[in-house]
């Protein structure tokens, strides 16, 4: 005999199984503190490579002074603004990562929640027809 | 009011019941237009130009997930910049390699990556400023990020035109000059114009979105329709206020006209809302110790139950009796 309340519910479970699911669920295996750290430590790493081709293109666009700073053998006006710009923008980035990064768990550890709670109401369902 | 709500229920089925097809069918006349109009205004390599392969291109990138549409969309940009030059192709991928790396790794919906493509389509046709209040109702507030990154890169791609016309044959790979090359990226960089335009839109964006956004959460009777109301004036103000100061001319009209047609459509969208939202019709398979389950589920849909409500995933929440109406075969 068919338990159409438990297929009701195996339904809504392998829906968000293949949809938000995936995602949701493969965060949910870290803890609080190392999903955050691993996707800002991820986004710093995207923001250094994207700043590294910003540098380019700024001394791209100033080779004088590059050439010059060359020529007297002084880098430092030349590169401490491109440092100290990259210090305080990358702090500024991984703030917005943190930020982010906690919204994004919290909002995927509802929804993983919610799945459970689906998966124990199966269970009891299984456990009825046994019974 | 009936009536309506009864003409509402039937769109609802129809597109529920062909809504694999009409999502096809979107994308494909936003890649379609895109494709157009980008071929259309580069137009450098002219192969690519032809209305046969627009349609060819439009039709894979509307199969295709979205983010692998926006890859061949950027591909396309670049062969048409890398036939007149090479150099200027170059800088164009750092470009979007730099928007990638520090934007638009975040972006997780794919309606927020197809905006890359919409937005764009719709500055061509004065109406980018249609698009925030509506992003407001569809999306996070996340989606002001590929609205500005958009304007960017039509600004650059513009700007990198100007760039073709006034070095013309000396940046090619033929007559390449190091002098001439380093001048012309220089002019291309330094050139802040389409940053300031991109910044423009990208502010109005975030202003109505996210007004929009925060207006919708409060708990009172028609919140939705009053945020998209409040959009509408915060882009408005938001428009009035910074166009100046970024140097950027706005016109009054454009900026009054998109607002009010944006807050009309996020109204009908606002009002189908179900169908965009969580009424995705499910086709699944499953199995536990007796049975595999081959099920097609559809959400409920009430009039009645519907008209207080503006939307959420609490519409889903299955309670213990009543859930998802489901027609299921099962085999042994």
């Amino acid at each position: 005999m068919l338990n159409q309340d438990k297929i009701a519910l195996m339904t809504r479970a392998a829906a968000y199984e293949q949809h938000e699911g995936r995602k949701d669920l493969r965060s949910n295996r870290f803890f609080f503190g190392s999903y955050v750290r691993w996707n800002t430590l991820k986004g710093i790493v995207f923001f250094t490579i994207a700043y590294v081709l910003i540098a380019g293109v700024y001394l791209l666009c100033n080779t004088e002074t590059l050439f010059s700073a060359f020529a007297e053998m002084d880098f430092r006006p030349v590169f401490e603004p491109i440092i100290t710009y990259y210090i305080i923008l990358v702090i500024i980035y991984a703030a917005i990562c943190v930020a982010c990064y906690i919204w994004k768990f919290f909002s995927s550890r509802d929804r993983v929640r919610d799945y459970y709670r689906t998966l124990k109401r199966i269970e009891k369902c299984n456990r009825e027809e046994q019974q | 009011m009936n009536t309506v709500l009864l003409i509402r229920e039937k769109i609802i089925y129809i597109v529920r019941e062909y809504e694999n097809w009409f999502r096809i069918a979107g994308k494909l006349l936003v890649f379609y237009l895109f494709f157009k109009y980008m071929n259309g205004g580069l137009s450098y390599y002219k192969m690519l130009d032809t209305q046969a392969l627009n349609t060819l291109l439009a039709l894979v990138c509307s199969i295709a997930p979205t983010g692998l549409g926006v890859v061949i969309v950027a591909a396309v940009i670049l062969v048409h910049l890398a036939h007149e030059s090479v150099v200027i192709a170059l800088a164009a991928l750092v470009v979007m390699a730099i928007l990638y790396l520090i934007f638009i790794h975040f972006a997780s919906g794919e309606g927020e990556v197809l905006l890359l493509v919409l937005v764009p389509v719709l500055i061509h046709y004065n109406l980018g400023l249609v698009i925030p209040v509506i992003a407001g109702v569809l999306f996070t507030p996340y989606a002001a990020v590929p609205c500005f990154v958009s304007a960017f890169m039509i600004g650059f791609i513009r700007a990198s035109m100007g760039i073709i016309e006034t070095y013309g044959s000396s940046l090619s790979v033929k007559s390449m000059d190091f002098n001439t090359v380093l001048e012309a990226a220089s002019a291309l960089f330094t050139d802040a114009s389409f940053a300031r335009a991109a910044l423009f839109y990208g502010i109005v964006c975030a202003v109505a979105i996210v007004v929009v956004y925060i207006v919708s959460r409060f708990e009172f009777k028609y919140s939705w329709y009053i945020a998209i109301a409040a959009g509408a004036v915060a882009q408005i103000v938001a428009a009035s206020a910074i166009d100046g100061r970024l140097g950027v001319d706005a016109s009054q009209y454009g900026v009054v006209k998109g607002a009010i047609l944006g807050a009309l459509i996020a109204a009908v969208a606002q009002f189908f809302k179900c169908i965009v939202d969580y009424s995705r019709k499910e086709s699944l398979q499953f199995e536990d110790d007796e049975y595999y389950y081959y099920v097609k589920a559809i959400p409920k849909y009430l009039v009645s139950g519907r008209e207080g409500i503006t939307g959420g995933a609490e519409d889903l929440d299955l309670g213990e009796d009543e859930i998802l109406d489901a027609e299921f075969e099962t085999e042994d």
